[in-house]
């Protein structure tokens, strides 16, 4: 457990410092959205509509972007040997990263949405269910993107390439992120759809950071 | 140089067997009188790498239980031994090595030399169970197969470091991963001669300082396996004394270590050299 | 240009130089501003009228606006030291520039805030996706490209040429974006959308919001030489910690 804490210790403290990229995406989620309406047109009730699909796009494209340093990072500096030899088994290690960056990428986007809401005026019964998707959702984002990063960990263009291999497998979560803003934007009951988006974290939970560090230690040899 | 060159060190009355499972404190240390040797005994978990640190933390006290006695030398580490036996690594159409035998035991340091693409990176590597060998096995007899991560050290080019990180916190990171002792960060710092650079990220440092700082972890986490690849490489002279000085005395309390270096170490070494071992594949 | 001899304002690019004139300026500046602002929100909340059409929030404007100029302004300063980090290679360029940065995304993100705010009760929504806004939006988004460049290279001189041209490419730009904009905005937008800047501004009006663009002015001012002085003393306590370690 020590190592765990090591490492959400330490990745938390390289995303407050300068260099790290930290807030990066973010940026990158509030510069997405707020290019939209060129795309689309200044029409209110068609953005309102379009909305929570927007959202979840950007939510999803910042995720994705910035991970493929998650691992390449680690190992230009010759850390992830280290990893290697910890007492603490990979997969521990992997998930820690893996939260870690979700707590500077997901969550804090999860958290600016309603103010992206109130720009892309989405109905304002829909602003909490939105963000409460998101807060449920993105964690599966930053894993699934978690094998994807282990996966291209040694590749140049690893961005690229980690976003295609990806995304398709984000599919679910971003049907039934959605789903629960368009639902509370009607004003039905989005009881289903969170709960399926919470499964589709909780898959991934069991299954990614098995694969991850899976993945790594093929990229080792 | 055929196949199957004899490179075990196995000297007389320095080896003895070891059974799998057994811990750091040999079992003639906890065989002696007035020491309570079924605690260590019974520990079937064997909580190898933090036996050492439970005895720092001062949790078993008996100063007895900290020695074993091996071969004449006092020490601190269970009786180890480093087999590989067969080992082959292919890159391509030839073979890097073949039928490479090595043994290593505790006590012992061991310089690896040979041009270079002769492979020395790549058996360091191999040893510290990053990569599996194409043919061949690797074993470190006295130690569970389960503990056998936290046995290793291993120093290698990129030195383990994140340059936006001040040196105190790459140690401190490292010694929470690899389950070493923070509070020994100062001392190793001082120990390499760099205590005022503690608090300074490592980007601003240089070369050498940096590969100083990354060199602390070996006393900051206490591992009775060195694996080493080139660690004197960009040191100055000082440097150089302080840890080939480190080296010599793991060595002495019966850690071991391998070291790819073409520089003289202080300790006595046996030597491993890989020139010549370049086969065509069949 | 000849140094030492004639007095010129490039003695102050001097750190030292800059800092001592700093260290006197700072409080006067202070106390300057605040007087400023006592007087213009004096004016703002009791001499001027409400608008007739607008009613009381016609209020807000005396902080949106002048937040307005000082976005523009700030950035067209931030140009000005980006040439001078260009072209002179002058290190009191980049503080100047990475001290402005921040300070600008600050005026533009109080004039989106205080636009929004009065949008509200004009529009009847929080945002409108009009050319006005939309445009600041895109100069606050080129601010936090290059606040994020600045905190994205490590070593301060790399930094400072990167984002100059950052800088540089932005302004080169802007008027483009602008356009596209306002052309993008008559594409889309009905023409009887309501213009914050309103038919004209009452006379009684304008004094206020004279007065209370120079406090924002004084405002900057003040704040920029207060960011200035903090990073050339970060600078400075880097390069000693530098020395220090390397003199063992």
């Amino acid at each position: 457990m020590t190592a765990f804490s090591a490492i959400l210790k330490r990745d938390l403290r390289l995303a407050r410092r300068a260099g790290a990229g930290a807030g990066l995406g973010l940026m990158f989620f509030l510069t997405l959205i707020a290019i939209t309406p060129f795309a689309i047109g200044a029409d209110q009730k068609l953005i309102a509509r379009l909305a929570p699909a927007l959202l979840w796009l950007a939510a999803l494209l910042a995720t994705l972007l910035g991970l493929d340093r998650l691992f390449q990072a680690d190992d230009e500096d010759g850390v992830l040997d280290q990893f290697l030899l910890s007492d603490g088994s990979l997969t521990l290690l992997v998930l820690a990263k893996a939260i870690a960056h979700w707590l500077v990428t997901g969550l804090p986007l999860s958290l600016a949405a309603p103010m992206l809401g109130v720009m892309l005026a989405i109905e304002p019964q829909a602003m909490l269910p939105l963000m409460l998707s998101l807060l449920i959702g993105t964690p599966a984002l930053t894993l699934i993107g978690l094998v994807g990063a282990a996966l291209t960990i040694s590749l140049n263009r690893g961005g690229l390439l980690l976003s295609i291999l990806v995304v398709p497998t984000a599919i679910p979560t971003l049907i039934f992120g959605v789903a629960v803003a368009k639902a509370a934007a009607a004003g039905q009951d989005f009881t289903m759809p969170l709960m399926v988006l919470g499964g589709t974290t909780l898959f991934a939970l069991a299954i990614s950071p098995f694969a991850a560090a899976f993945a790594l230690r093929q990229a080792r040899q | 140089m055929a196949g199957g060159a004899d490179l075990s060190l196995e000297t007389a009355g320095l080896d003895h067997p070891v059974e799998r499972g057994m811990h750091w404190f040999s079992r003639a240390a906890c065989a002696a009188p007035g020491v309570p040797g079924p605690r260590v005994f019974d520990r079937t978990r064997g909580a190898t790498g933090r036996s050492i640190d439970h005895f720092q933390k001062g949790r078993y006290t008996d100063i007895g239980l900290r020695r074993s006695v091996f071969g004449g030398i006092l020490s601190v580490y269970s009786a180890l031994r480093l087999v590989a036996s067969g080992l082959a690594v292919r890159r391509g159409p030839r073979f890097l090595f073949r039928e490479l035998e090595l043994v290593l035991k505790s006590g012992e340091v061991m310089q690896l030399t040979g041009p270079n693409g002769s492979g020395k990176s790549t058996l360091l590597r191999l040893l510290a169970g990053f990569s599996p060998a194409d043919q061949g096995t690797i074993r470190l007899e006295g130690m569970d197969d389960s503990e056998r991560n936290s046995a290793f050290h291993y120093f290698g080019h990129r030195e383990g470091l994140r340059a936006a990180l001040s040196a105190g916190e790459n140690l401190s990171f490292l010694a929470g991963l690899l389950d070493g002792d923070a509070r020994r960060i100062p001392e190793a710092l001082s120990r390499l001669g760099i205590a005022r650079l503690e608090n300074l990220p490592v980007r601003v440092l240089s070369e050498g300082q940096r590969r100083r700082v990354a060199l602390a972890r070996l006393i900051v986490i206490d591992r009775p396996v060195w694996l080493l690849d080139e660690p004197l490489a960009s040191l100055d002279s000082e440097a150089i004394a302080i840890v080939s000085g480190l080296i010599s005395e793991h060595a002495a309390r019966g850690g071991m270590a391998m070291v790819a270096t073409h520089q003289m170490l202080a300790a006595k070494t046996t030597a491993l050299d890989l020139a010549g071992r370049r086969e065509v594949a069949a | 240009m000849t140094d030492a001899a004639t007095p010129s304002l490039w003695r102050f690019a001097n750190p030292a130089v800059f800092n001592r004139l700093a260290d006197r300026l700072i409080v006067p500046l202070a106390i300057l501003t605040a007087l400023m602002f006592g007087w213009g929100l004096y004016g703002a909340f009791f001499v001027s009228p409400a608008d007739y059409q607008q009613g009381e929030t016609i209020r807000i404007m005396f902080i949106h606006v002048p937040s307005a100029w000082m976005s523009m302004f700030v950035y067209a300063g931030m140009s000005l030291s980006a040439l001078g980090t260009l072209i002179f290679r002058h290190p009191m360029a980049d503080v100047a520039q990475k001290a402005a940065a921040p300070l600008g995304a600050g005026f533009t993100l109080l004039c989106l805030v205080t636009g929004s705010l009065w949008g509200k009760p004009m529009w009847g929504t929080w945002w409108e996706w009009d050319a006005r806004m939309t445009s600041v939006l895109v100069l606050f988004l080129i601010y936090i490209g290059v606040i994020a460049l600045w905190q994205s290279i490590e070593e301060p001189n790399r930094a400072g040429r990167a984002v100059a041209i950052l800088t540089l490419v932005g302004a080169v730009n802007l008027p483009i974006i602008k356009f596209s904009v306002d052309w993008w905005s008559t594409l889309h937008q009905p023409a009887s959308v309501f213009r914050l800047d309103g038919p004209t501004i009452h006379g009684s009006m304008l004094g206020p919001l004279m007065i209370m663009g120079i406090a924002f002015l004084l405002l900057y001012i003040t704040l920029l030489l207060l960011v200035m002085r903090a990073e050339i003393m970060n600078r400075r306590a880097e390069r000693l910690e530098l020395l220090a370690a390397e003199a063992e």
